[in-house]
């Protein structure tokens, strides 16, 4: 079995937003180098962190995002340090960057220069807001912001409170996995034609193309949704013994009753007309009454044994795992989900692995990202061996 | 006009709801062939749902959400149980680079289109299937929407209030989204493998894994650090950044703006921009990250009080001019209607109902969110077809018959 991108050749440079990108290239088999300012990559510096016993601080996002890189530092702001990175990107076919628009140009490193050189070099600008545009310029330091911008912030949370981020940067990540599509698809046509391209990827763009739904419900309904009313019940949640529980009707209302009442539960106050409608409904829509049934269901089962039980009866249920439980979750477990990964300075670690398991392919989620500048002297002398 | 990047590509759709469709429209933007197959009986559940009011049919008119995600793709309507109907769906495989499914391991049986069926048909097919928690495994056969995904994989416990014990609930479908981004990665990959070496695949895609795979820097946290950090509201999740938080503006009830600051130098722009004499951002409470991540709670209040005189906008644009990262919290008529900077982009892209009375003229899609070589999308798109739009096209023109065996096929019921 061989790696799909065996061969492929990476930059990446600088910042979050690529690494996820990056790290599906390198489990599929490309050489993606980082390349990171001398001293490392600012997301060495971003938390969650891990203490060594020496005292230092290792960046858990960093390890976990950069997987199977390369590591050459170089300083782009100097002449040296320009006409290395020009080198190797000639050698490259694709170069990943997330720099504020205009910064790749300031040091002459921006796609219309290097494409002289490699004319089939795919380029790859993940910015907040792209390239062109008034807030182009605007920066984003967190997901946060793009959150604000695009994202679903403004209909998640409880009204007389702030809106609500989604948060651990994943905003970010997602949309890094928008720019390997067009990277991919870039490059299907790129090796027939031998024409590389720029990509302006834009992460409030992203964000937009996931709330499809709120964008309809503005131009037809005249409203978007907004926050939670503040006496509106939670949707979804159970109690249960040690957790919760996440249920969902899911247009199967009868069977729902059913499990209240095989747990010794009085339905009779669900024979009214504005229930019935549950039947149909795919969405959580709970008032007070349906929750506390539910919660008098879950008393009975821990939130495991809750959705075990429900999905016995071909109801949608779920665990709500927390980061804790989820490493021990039996179903991701069997299935290998979570890999080892010995890393040199953490010791022996569970990983996720990769999303997906291809029938005739290799992919690489277990080698530890790299010490900062741990392949300067490979990568130098490579570049000798051409010159 | 240049060729689209993928116009060599031809995929067989039997996707539905979501995931699949998303990532099957990102392919037919960029050129390729998508033949989308339903059944009057078993048509894609999301023509229902986001249903302007008065429509009686979503067979021939789906919701907004349907159209967003199946524009562009031509349509047809198989009964893959009748002779005729098996035999357009073989040549069709025969003529496709991928087929794409979304079902459970017993439809596939039963309908004999599991991936040992389909490499009979073409030995080089690229088969994938995405379902909510992979085709095998002790709960691959769960009843999983996206809500009961993002429970599974830890993103629910994640989202809440600072100080409740109670995560938020209900929160938009992210888990299909992160799946439907993996089924483009992952069919991608599986053409190169098949350019290089002429063998195709099958591809288990879990969605439920492909939500995992964003939380693993929160796995080695918890691995290292074995601290609960519970939920943090939208503070910063590892105490990276202070202030970080959503705070409130002038104007109506429900203006909000968002403000990160993570390095000591945005910390200096900040101070500088909201409190140029340092009459509070000088007190030795707020001289370090770690003191401003101690002294949290007066620290938005502090910013608050700045926030509530000036609207969002004003926030925003005196802020980023300072250097410092913030933006107002946009609704979705924000976006679509007043955001200068996604009209400057020209990121909406039009579609056209003409059969509608009920639904405005024109109605704004999203867009590819990058730009190929500065390109974007199509202007102008058309709805979604209707159901089996496209039968007797892909049946006469693209498989060859002739309109005899059509009409035989038909009376068959081979198309419905």
């Amino acid at each position: 079995m061989n790696f799909p991108y065996e061969g492929l050749k990476v930059l990446e440079l600088e910042g979050a937003a690529g690494m996820y990108c990056g790290k599906m290239l390198s489990a599929w088999g490309a050489e993606v180098i980082k390349i990171e300012r001398p001293g490392g990559d600012i997301c060495r510096r971003r938390g969650p962190f891990a203490t060594t016993a020496a005292g230092e601080k290792v960046s858990l996002t960093f390890e976990y995002f950069n997987t199977g890189k390369k590591s050459v530092t170089l300083d782009m702001s100097c002449a040296e340090g320009q006409s290395v990175f020009k080198e190797l990107a000639s050698q490259s076919d694709v170069v990943i960057e997330s720099f504020a628009p205009g910064q790749m140009k300031k040091w002459g490193l921006d796609y219309e220069t290097l494409k002289e050189h490699a004319p089939a070099l795919i380029m790859l600008s993940i910015t907040p807001f792209g390239q062109t545009g008034p807030h182009s310029a605007w920066k984003a330091s967190t997901d946060l912001i793009v959150d604000a911008m695009g994202g679903p912030m403004a209909e998640v949370g409880v009204e007389g409170k702030a809106p609500l981020h989604l948060g651990y940067d994943i905003l970010s990540f997602m949309s890094g996995m928008y720019g390997l599509f067009a990277i991919q698809a870039t490059y299907h046509k790129t090796k027939k034609s031998g024409v590389g391209a720029h990509i302006d990827l834009s992460q409030q763009e992203c964000c937009l193309t996931w709330r499809n739904q709120a964008l309809g419900f503005a131009q037809i309904d005249e409203k978007s949704p907004r926050l939670r009313k503040a006496d509106a019940v939670r949707q979804g949640l159970v109690n249960c013994r040690d957790g919760f529980a996440f249920a969902m009707v899911g247009g199967k209302w009868q069977e729902t009753l059913d499990w209240f009442s095989d747990m010794g539960q009085d339905v009779s106050v669900f024979d009214a007309p504005m229930y019935r409608q549950h039947a149909a409904d795919m969405l959580t829509k709970w008032d007070a009454v349906l929750l506390e049934h539910y919660n008098m269901l879950g008393s009975n089962y821990t939130k495991t044994g809750m959705m075990l039980e429900g999905q016995k009866r071909k109801l949608a249920v779920g665990v709500v795992e927390s980061p804790d439980s989820l490493l021990l979750n039996e179903h991701f477990n069997a299935r290998g989900c979570f890999v080892d990964v010995s890393h040199p300075v953490l010791g022996r670690l569970k990983y996720p692995g990769e999303p997906a398991k291809m029938g005739r392919c290799r992919q690489l989620t277990n080698k530890p990202a790299p010490l900062v500048g741990e392949h300067n002297r490979v990568i130098i002398e490579r570049l000798r061996a051409v010159r | 006009m240049e060729r689209l990047p993928l116009q060599d590509m031809t995929i067989l759709d039997l996707t539905w709801v979501i995931a699949g469709p998303m990532a099957t429209r990102l392919f037919s933007d960029l050129g390729a062939k998508v033949i989308k197959v339903e059944s009057r009986k078993s048509f894609d559940v999301l023509r229902s749902g986001c249903q302007r009011k008065g429509n009686k049919d979503p067979r021939k008119e789906g919701g907004w959400a349907y159209n967003d995600f199946n524009h562009g793709k031509l349509d047809i309507s198989l009964n893959l149980k009748s002779e005729k109907g098996r035999e357009v769906f073989e040549e069709l495989v025969r003529i496709s680079d991928i087929v794409v499914s979304n079902f459970g391991a017993a439809a596939f049986k039963k309908l004999r289109i599991t991936y040992d069926d389909l490499k009979e048909i073409k030995p080089e097919i690229i088969v994938l299937n995405a379902s909510g928690l992979g085709d095998w495994g002790p709960y691959s056969s769960f009843v999983t929407f996206a809500p009961i995904l993002q429970s599974m994989t830890g993103i629910e416990s994640i989202v809440g209030y600072e100080g409740e014990e109670e995560p938020y609930g209900s929160y938009p479908p992210i888990a299909d989204y992160m799946g439907g981004l993996a089924v483009c990665n992952y069919l991608f990959a599986a053409v190169e493998h098949r350019d290089r070496t002429g063998e195709g695949q099958f591809i288990d895609l879990s969605q439920g894994e492909g939500a995992v795979s964003y939380l693993g820097h929160v796995l080695l946290d918890w691995q290292l650090n074995k601290i609960k950090r519970g939920l943090k509201g939208n503070h910063h999740y590892s105490d990276g950044a202070a202030p970080h938080n959503v705070y409130k503006c002038a104007g109506k009830e429900g203006k909000w703006c968002a403000i990160a600051v993570t390095t000591e130098e945005e910390w200096k722009a900040f101070a500088r921009a909201v409190d140029p004499s340092g009459s509070w951002t000088g007190s030795d409470k707020f001289e370090s990250l770690g003191k401003r991540i101690e002294n949290q709670k007066e620290l938005d209040e502090r910013v608050e009080e700045w926030t509530k005189l000036r609207s969002r906008e004003e926030a925003a644009r005196i802020l980023q001019r300072a250097g410092v990262s913030c933006a107002p919290v946009q609704s979705a008529e924000d976006v679509l209607y007043s955001d200068e900077h996604l009209r400057a982009r020209e990121y909406f892209r039009e579609m056209r109902f003409p059969c509608s009375e009920k639904l405005p003229e024109s109605f704004l899609v999203n867009d590819l969110p990058f730009r190929i070589d500065g390109k974007t999308g199509e202007r102008g798109v058309s709805p979604a077809p209707e159901m089996g739009a496209h039968t007797e096209y892909v049946v006469m023109s693209l498989l060859g018959k002739s309109r005899e065996w059509y009409d035989a096929a038909a009376a068959e019921e081979a198309f419905v």
